[in-house]
């Protein structure tokens, strides 16, 4: 045995699993083991692995400025001494070992013989703080003995022992205090639990004092919580609120003063020690507001299925929801010192990520909500516009019979004006409302065609059945009647479109996108915000196109083909408001109102897109131009530009009917061949024709119909276009036209009127030189007779220099004179030359 | 045709055509003394514009058909055709401009030539208003009128001075002149030259006297 301790690694070992006691003990053994310990490092390391053990810094030199300098009369107070010495140089280990050895010893002592009475002196024994921190202290004493694990261990589970019936205790002081209404003691008393890393149970103190009344918690009724129903007269002005206000706040309010309260009593509690307002506050939130939130939805939902609603648009109360939560429970609460100048921001944060999922479900779901708000409303005023047309039907009807009444055919077949009456009102078939949105156009279609086809039906039996008066006056009720709807028709062209509507459809758009963007503050969703935003828009345009715009102009560009002014104005019984206004191509008009609405509509949507979605960036300009918004958006101007295009072509064609026309009826033979004077006739003016002033009334009133309508590069293909097609048609009655050296003068008039329009109303620079080529038409027709061997060189000239018209042409022309035959031979010597004919011997 | 294409407004009706240089004014001349307009960028007048004006004179109501021409006309026969039954004629030059004064000896024999030998003709010495840039002295073309027999004035269509006087005077004289040799108001066949084509069928004038003047006048105006 004793020749173990000369082995010096054993004795070494040996040493460094004892405690100090036995450790100083076991140098006393003998000389040799005194020396082989003390003398090496193996002395100073077993106090300075003490010194490590408790957690302080070993350092290599005592310059360092954190190193306490070693003061023999320095007071040990276990209070503080861990703060006084927090590092220490190997050499001084053991006289700072000995410095806490003194003050903590005599506790572990008592700790490992388990004598736990009085453990602290009686100095300590009413500050509960002192004790804590003694207590922690021991336990990071006690560190110092886990070389000898044995001590270590026995003290340390004692030590546990007396901590709990400690923190019990304090439990305790603190429930006592609470309920005599101490709250600085209760303080006190938390602060110790903190201090002891016992936040857990401050907070569940907290929490159970904190305990939300049930009576809170009672939603109002549905009918007080949301607004009712609309009706129709408040939907133009209406006010988009889920939520009679009101009554939320009523209920709202009390859970807001709850927070208030334990906002306040946090602050008293926990001053800013632990911000355990946060954490009362999340779990007020998973707790209470998702659960709120639950049943509002929930309920909402029933609401609006016991309103005839879709209940699957529940989602549509959210986004008022949410940011009255965020008043009342982020904004609206008072400042705490407990959660310190974060507080309000991080509470938005805590709202925020709990009311995300909520904000996508809502997302997701409001779009095919807007969808199908936007549809209705379309196929509404569709059917709207489907009754009053039927509507007027009945009328034009009735108005007709009354005109025709007193003659046979009213007096005995009472059975002709149902069927018609039946007609009518059958012509649009009852079906759900549904059914009827997109249909509804192609159907009014075919009753026109329909019309077209009843009237040339009654118009050839007009025919067959002439012989028998009643039955041809039954007939010519029926014509008149296809006819006057037809005519009626036209004038619902501009009806076709509703600007209101668009217009109420965009701010419908607008105030949803806004709904919407306003969850930008949520960073994570952005994406989502942008693409659901953009599908707003998308949703936006393709109703607009497919369900009103598109079938508005086919309809109106159907009308426009079927439209034939002389068959209206040749039928005998007609309605005064239905006669087409004179001089105008009532259709043409119609549409011109049509494509400036359209126009109007593409406006709205342009600024709608650049005010709204390019500054809040769901679309970027730059990065997104193959994006499909913009394609659709593309599209949609286009087609509309494609309509406008068909329908003014059919128009212009219509416009030229209507000039040939009057051209065909109103230019008499004597307008430009006036008979011989007589002494007694009196003298005509010098003044354009009653065909000419028509002509350019009619084209007055149409060549300007689209000004302000639409882009100028439309309004000059529109205007150049009638233009030239108004020279062709003069260029066609010309050459019909019989021109005497007399009424030479009133064709040179109607020319310079006809130029005179073009150059200084229409200004068209590329179809006056048209009408300039025009005027020495006029003068072929001036020339004396007896002058024809000029009128051959002007010919000549004019077929070299016009650059309007050929040699040809001009030759068409002057054939037109009244004297043509008396000066063919000369003229055409001239133009010709002089043929070996001609040729005679002088 | 209607009854309004008449003219049934008027007691005599006088025919006058302007001729002068292309750009001296002639149709800012006539929208002056017809409509009171002036156009600053009017263009070259294309073949023959037509304007009228009504006047009173010893309380008849005498019609002016002033027939504006384009000054460029290459066809001696659409000339002829414009001097056809014309009473009266403005010979316009552009005091600025004296290559426009030394054509009105060409104009004045135009005229003659193929206008009535009677026909009242009036020299205008238009844009008054550029008297800065005068090139053509006020006493040179008085005495070269007075040489010709032509009544002479000076005029602006620009600001309006004499506008109206000039034409008057030509009326005037006109209406002298017919008064002086009694004029056919009525039906003009027997010169055809003179009526034929461009006032038909009315009480256009005749410089030759005819005998039933006063019949025929006031048969056609007044009914």
């Amino acid at each position: 045995m004793d020749n173990l301790l000369k082995v010096p690694e054993i004795v070494t070992n040996v040493s460094s699993f004892l405690s100090p006691a036995d450790y100083l003990g076991f140098l006393q053994v003998n000389k040799q083991v005194y020396n082989s310990v003390i003398d090496g490092e193996n002395d100073l390391r077993y106090w300075s692995l003490k010194l490590t053990r408790m957690g302080l810094q070993r350092v290599n030199s005592k310059e360092t400025e954190d190193v306490k300098l070693l003061d023999e009369k320095d007071d040990e107070d276990p209070i503080c001494i861990f703060e006084v010495y927090k590092s220490f140089t190997t050499q001084d280990a053991k006289k700072i070992f000995a410095k806490f050895y003194r003050c903590y010893n005599s506790y572990t002592k008592k700790l490992y013989n388990n004598n736990l009475a009085n453990f602290f002196p009686t100095s300590y024994s009413k500050d509960p703080l002192k004790q804590i921190k003694i207590l922690n202290y021991i336990k990071r004493y006690n560190l110092s003995n886990r070389n000898d694990i044995e001590t270590f261990v026995k003290i340390d589970t004692n030590f546990n022992i007396l901590r709990e019936i400690f923190i019990n205790s304090v439990l305790k002081e603190i429930e006592l205090n609470y309920q005599s209404n101490n709250l600085a003691a209760v303080a006190r008393f938390i602060k110790v639990l903190l201090i002891s890393n016992e936040e857990n149970n401050a907070i569940e103190f907290f929490k159970s004092k904190a305990d939300l009344p049930p009576s809170l918690m009672t939603l109002p009724p549905n009918d007080e919580l949301f607004w009712k129903e609309q009706t129709q007269e408040e939907e133009s002005n209406r006010c988009t609120a889920v939520f009679n206000s009101k009554n939320l706040d009523a209920f709202l309010n009390p859970l807001r003063d709850f927070l208030n309260e334990k906002i306040k009593l946090a602050d008293i509690l926990f001053q800013g020690e632990f911000p355990v307002i946060i954490q009362f506050i999340e779990s007020f939130i998973q707790d209470v507001l998702l659960d709120i939130l639950n049943h509002i939805l929930s309920n909402y939902g029933e609401f609006l299925k016991s309103n005839g609603k879709d209940c699957k648009a529940n989602y549509e109360c959210f986004p008022e929801l949410y940011f009255t939560f965020i008043k009342r429970f982020c904004t609206e609460l008072n400042d705490s010192v407990n959660a310190g100048q974060t507080f309000h921001k991080v509470v938005h944060e805590l709202l925020n990520l709990y009311l995300e999922p909520f904000a996508v479900n809502y997302m997701n779901q409001t779009t095919r909500v807007f969808e199908s708000l936007i549809s209705s409303q379309l196929a509404n005023y569709d059917i709207q516009f489907q009754d009053k047309e039927r509507e007027q039907n009945a009328k034009i009807y009735n108005s007709l019979r009354d005109q025709t009444d007193g003659t046979a055919l009213s007096s005995n077949d009472s059975s002709h004006n149902h069927s018609i009456a039946t007609e009518a009102s059958m012509a649009v078939p009852e079906s759900d409302s549904k059914q009827k949105a997109v249909p509804q156009p192609v159907r009014s279609t075919n009753n026109i065609s329909d019309d077209k086809l009843d009237f040339l039906s009654s118009f050839t039996k007009i025919f067959k059945f002439s012989t028998n008066e009643n039955q041809k006056l039954k007939q010519q009720l029926q014509l008149a009647y296809n006819l006057n709807l037809i005519s009626n028709n036209l004038q619902n062209i501009k009806s076709l479109i509703s600007l209101d509507l668009c217009y109420k459809i965009l701010h419908e758009t607008s105030e949803k996108t806004d709904e919407i963007y306003k969850f930008h503050t949520m960073e994570n969703l952005l994406p989502l915000i942008k693409l659901r935003c953009q599908e707003i828009f998308k949703i936006l345009i393709t109703q607009l196109n497919t369900n009103h715009v598109k079938p508005a102009f086919e309809k109106a560009i159907m009308l426009l083909q079927k439209y034939n002014p002389n068959e209206i104005e040749q039928i005998e019984i007609k309605l005064d408001s239905l006669s087409p206004a004179n001089n105008q191509v009532e259709p043409l008009v119609q549409f011109t109102e049509l494509i400036n609405i359209g126009d109007i509509i593409l406006q709205m949507i342009s600024i709608f897109y650049k005010n709204e979605l390019i500054p809040k960036k769901i679309i970027d300009k730059n990065k997104d131009f193959l994006n499909d918004v913009i394609q659709l958006k593309k599209n949609f101007e286009t087609s509309i530009d494609d309509f406008v295009a068909e329908g003014l072509n059919i128009g212009i064609n219509k416009l030229m009917d209507e000039i040939s026309f009057v051209f065909k009826t109103l230019q008499l033979p004597d307008d430009y061949n006036p008979p011989t004077p007589s002494t007694n006739s009196p003298i005509r003016d010098i003044k354009p024709t009653k065909c000419a002033v028509r002509v350019i009334e009619l084209l007055s009133n149409h060549c300007f119909l689209l000004t302000g309508a639409t882009d100028k590069g439309t309004i000059d293909v529109y205007q150049q276009e009638i233009g030239e097609r108004f020279f062709n048609e003069i260029v066609k009655h010309l050459k019909k036209s019989l021109i005497s050296t007399e009424g030479a003068i009133w064709l040179i008039c109607d020319l310079n009127y006809f130029y005179d329009f073009i150059a200084n109303k229409l200004k068209q620079k590329n179809v006056v030189p048209y009408f300039v080529g025009l005027k020495p038409i006029g003068q072929l027709y001036i020339i004396s007779g007896k002058d024809s061997k000029e009128l051959g060189k002007l010919i000549s000239d004019l077929g070299k220099f016009n650059g309007i018209f050929t040699q040809e042409e001009i030759y068409e022309f002057v054939q037109r004179r009244s004297d043509w035959i008396r000066v063919r031979k000369d003229v055409e010597k001239v133009m010709y030359g002089l043929g070996i004919r001609d040729c005679c011997i002088m | 045709m209607s009854s309004e294409d008449y003219g049934y407004d008027y007691d005599l009706l006088f025919k006058i055509v302007l001729i002068g240089d292309s750009g001296v004014g002639k149709s800012n001349l006539l929208s002056r003394f017809t409509k009171n307009e002036f156009n600053m960028d009017s263009k070259s007048t294309i073949g023959v514009e037509f304007a009228t004006r009504t006047l009173e004179i010893d309380g008849k109501r005498i019609k002016a058909q002033i027939w504006d021409t384009a000054g460029q006309e290459r066809y001696r026969a659409i000339t002829s055709a414009y001097y056809r039954g014309a009473v009266g004629a403005l010979i316009v030059y552009d005091i600025s401009k004296s290559s426009s004064y030394e054509n009105c000896n060409h104009w004045l024999s135009e005229l003659r030539e193929n206008a009535d030998d009677n026909v009242a003709v009036g020299l205008i010495g238009n844009k008054s208003d550029l008297a800065h840039l005068r090139a053509v002295p006020t006493e040179e073309s008085k005495t070269f009128a007075q040489e010709n027999q032509l009544l002479f004035t000076e005029t602006s269509a620009l600001n309006s001075e004499n506008v109206d006087e000039a034409f008057e005077e030509l009326i005037n004289t006109i209406y002298q002149k017919v008064s002086k040799h009694q004029m056919d108001l009525g039906d003009s066949s027997t010169n055809g030259n003179v009526n034929g084509a461009s006032a038909p069928n009315g009480p256009t004038i005749s410089l030759t006297p005819t005998p039933n003047e006063n019949k025929n006048g006031s048969g056609n105006n007044c009914c």
